[in-house]
């Protein structure tokens, strides 16, 4: 039998207008187009996302802050020419990686260097080249997202449970003093 | 470090309230236990899309067939968060399709009792979805880091599932008295599958001290179980609907309820493929699958005449 599993592609989310990157997920897909595609449907259905990035995840560097301890810059490549690199940390109490400050670096084993280095209390980093990244952050950005936001049944108004339980102990305690 | 010197380093961090990531060190059972609960749990909701996803050509109207197709659509991406996640462990997720595919891959007892009626989409809503919230929202505590991140996501959209469940209970409640037969019709037939889903009892859960000490789950099966009931049932009974157990009665010197014996063997058939419904739900699935075929040759060809170094990942 042949292959079928695609490469996975790692989903980055905005969750509001304004606010860092942070981790989604990931998804299954034969390029980068349908990667998109994918993430928006998995990742965008309920309307917790802006944008939405994705990136090969076999060009995302990933290490914990036990790997980075030990982390010794073995692939230290000075022929390479500088380049931008998004960096992802999960910091503190937090259970999200969210967006740090970019590095500049010729090789992404320097780019984590250089970012672990910057960072407080980082638990755990990824740094991928920035080239890396398509994004839904185009003018097209705003009509993929709008539906979601018109949605009444996404709306937890839409379900007043409460409201319906607290009308029927009324009517049953009235039923009882009558 | 030596094994004995990597595992008490381990086992501090997990006590100090750390969450583990895929390149931390872990034991192999760890990884073995973690792997095991969420690649079940993954199957478990893309399954979880069949019973309901039954009644979307028959929902009794426009609003109930849109909050159906959004809500079966929800599950299908709830199995996508967790088939990530399990695939950080070094699962792919051929392995995992191909185990729920052959029938090797366990999943939720739930999911393999039919759905004869509009009252049941009810109650898999309201019964099943709360007490998977009960058991995700322990889990979204837990020490592993993917895990515990897709349980965040899957509970804050669980919610609206008991919520819509629990609305359309409701609804037949107050309404005439054939729906409200068959609101009780459905509880009578969904009650003891639903406590049969938060799994052994703790005397026959042998896992649950390992997990608990390494941080995966922080409440055992009969806790959860009782916590479900406590929240459910003066609720139902407001509805005037009574759960199918004549022994049910409240506890006042424990606070607690007190339930009648829950037939764990009916479980074991269940979870082991010889439910009401095993083979029909394999089935579909692999349908589905089947059917989809021809997308993924269509994604594939195109790329390849596009772009054929695309494909190599």
């Amino acid at each position: 039998m042949t292959s079928t599993q695609w490469p996975v592609y790692q989903v980055f989310e905005r969750p509001a207008h304004g606010r860092p990157m942070r981790v989604g997920g990931s998804v299954h897909a034969v390029d980068a187009e349908t990667a998109l595609q994918n993430a928006w449907a998995v990742y965008g259905r309920r309307p917790t996302a802006v944008g939405l990035w994705v990136v090969p995840r076999r060009l995302v560097l990933m290490k914990t802050k036990e790997e980075v301890d030990d982390f010794t810059q073995d692939r230290d490549n000075r022929a390479a020419s500088d380049q931008s690199f998004y960096v992802f940390c999960r910091s503190g109490a937090k259970l999200v990686y969210e967006e740090a400050p970019q590095v500049v670096a010729p090789s992404p084993e320097q780019a984590m260097v250089r970012a672990v280095a910057g960072l407080n209390d980082c638990f755990a980093c990824w740094v991928f080249p920035a080239a890396a990244v398509t994004s839904t952050e185009s003018q097209t950005a705003e009509c993929s997202f709008a539906p979601q936001h018109y949605k009444w049944f996404r709306d937890h108004k839409s379900f007043p449970i409460v409201a319906m339980l607290r009308e029927i102990r009324a009517d049953a305690s009235e039923r009882k003093h009558a | 470090m030596d094994q004995p010197a990597k595992l008490a380093a381990f086992e501090a961090r997990i006590a100090r309230g750390e969450t583990i990531e895929p390149g931390d060190w872990m034991p192999d059972e760890y990884r073995r236990q973690l792997l095991r609960m969420m690649s079940q749990h993954a199957h478990s909701e893309i399954v979880g899309m069949l019973p309901e996803g039954a009644w979307i050509t028959r929902a009794p109207s426009l609003k109930r067939k849109l909050v159906l197709l959004a809500k079966v659509q929800d599950e299908g991406g709830h199995g996508q968060y967790l088939y990530d996640a399990a695939e950080s462990l070094g699962a792919t997720r051929e392995e995992l399709i191909e185990a729920l595919h052959t029938g090797r891959a366990k999943y939720a007892n739930v999911f393999n009792y039919p759905t004869p009626s509009w009252a049941d989409v009810g109650m898999i809503g309201w019964l099943v979805d709360l007490a998977a919230i009960l058991n995700q929202s322990m889990l979204a505590k837990c020490s592993y880091g993917p895990y515990a991140r897709a349980m965040l996501r899957i509970c804050s959209e669980e919610t609206f599932h008991k919520k819509q469940g629990q609305e359309i209970v409701i609804t037949l409640a107050r309404g005439t008295r054939e729906q409200r037969a068959m609101a009780q019709d459905g509880l009578d037939r969904w009650w003891w599958p639903t406590l049969m889903q938060f799994g052994y009892p703790d005397s026959e859960s042998p896992h649950t001290a390992t997990l608990r000490r390494w941080g995966i789950k922080t409440k055992t099966n009969d806790e959860l179980r009782e916590m479900f009931i406590k929240e459910i049932v003066p609720e139902l009974k407001l509805l005037g609907l009574e759960p199918p157990d004549p022994e049910l009665r409240f506890d006042e010197a424990t606070g607690s309820w007190k339930h009648g014996p829950i037939d764990f063997d009916e479980l074991k058939r269940v979870v082991n493929g010889n439910g009401p419904c095993n083979k029909e739900r394999l089935a579909a699935r692999i349908k589905a699958h089947d059917d989809g075929a021809w997308v993924r040759e269509a994604l594939v060809a195109y790329n390849a005449k596009r772009e054929p170094s695309e494909v190599q990942g």
